[in-house]
């Protein structure tokens, strides 16, 4: 299979962790390594979810 | 982010969590007593920096991940509201975001119905969440995403 599966809990999860601070007025995007540190969090590792460069 | 770029991006996110819906452009500028011009800026420059998408060809907005402004085949209700999600994920965010709920849609390799329950902070139901892009290319084509 191409690409990653993620079960529903930890789709929940990280959803509750990546989006915790979003409606706030003062919400920044996250740089890159926020957003590694928030997928390693849940478990996701590895060349996959690397981030080379900034994401949303 | 300027100023405009952020009381305009957080009324979008207030009304997409209090609604299920996005405000247009021209109701964003009278609810915030803005010109219109200086929401249509605002919109391009949120766009730019990737803090939302906008329908192609307009001003107004398409994706506030994990909301969506058009209908999907991911839904997620709560009582008598509901969201549409750009994608499972997303659909899983919102159950975050908004408490205990159903997300609904269909399985994109068999068609078969599909829902998920989100209770006391767990969920409730059986599937997978498929990433088929790496997450260093969630930007190139964030539709496809």
């Amino acid at each position: 299979m191409r690409g990653a599966a993620v079960t529903p809990q930890a789709a929940y999860a990280l959803g509750k962790d990546w989006y915790a601070t979003r409606l706030d007025f003062d919400w920044e995007r996250p740089g890159a390594a926020q957003v590694e540190a928030a997928f390693a969090r849940h478990g996701l590792t590895g060349p996959f979810w690397a981030l080379p460069t900034e994401v949303g | 982010m300027t100023h405009t770029e952020r009381t305009v991006r957080h009324a979008i996110y207030a009304a997409f969590l209090a609604q299920g819906l996005a405000p247009s452009t021209a109701t964003l500028a009278t609810q915030l007593s803005l010109p219109l011009a200086d929401v249509i800026d605002a919109m391009r420059g949120l766009a730019a920096q990737h803090c939302l998408t906008v329908q192609p060809g307009t001003d107004e907005v398409w994706m506030a991940h994990p909301f969506s402004a058009i209908e999907t085949r991911c839904v997620v209700r709560r009582g008598e509201r509901q969201w549409f999600a750009n994608c499972a994920w997303d659909a899983f965010a919102i159950l975050a975001l908004v408490g205990d709920g159903r997300f609904e849609t269909r399985s994109p390799a068999t068609g078969e119905s599909l829902t998920f329950e989100a209770r006391d902070g767990r969920i409730h139901g059986d599937g997978l969440v498929h990433f088929l892009v790496p997450a260093r290319d969630f930007w190139k084509d964030i539709a496809f995403t």
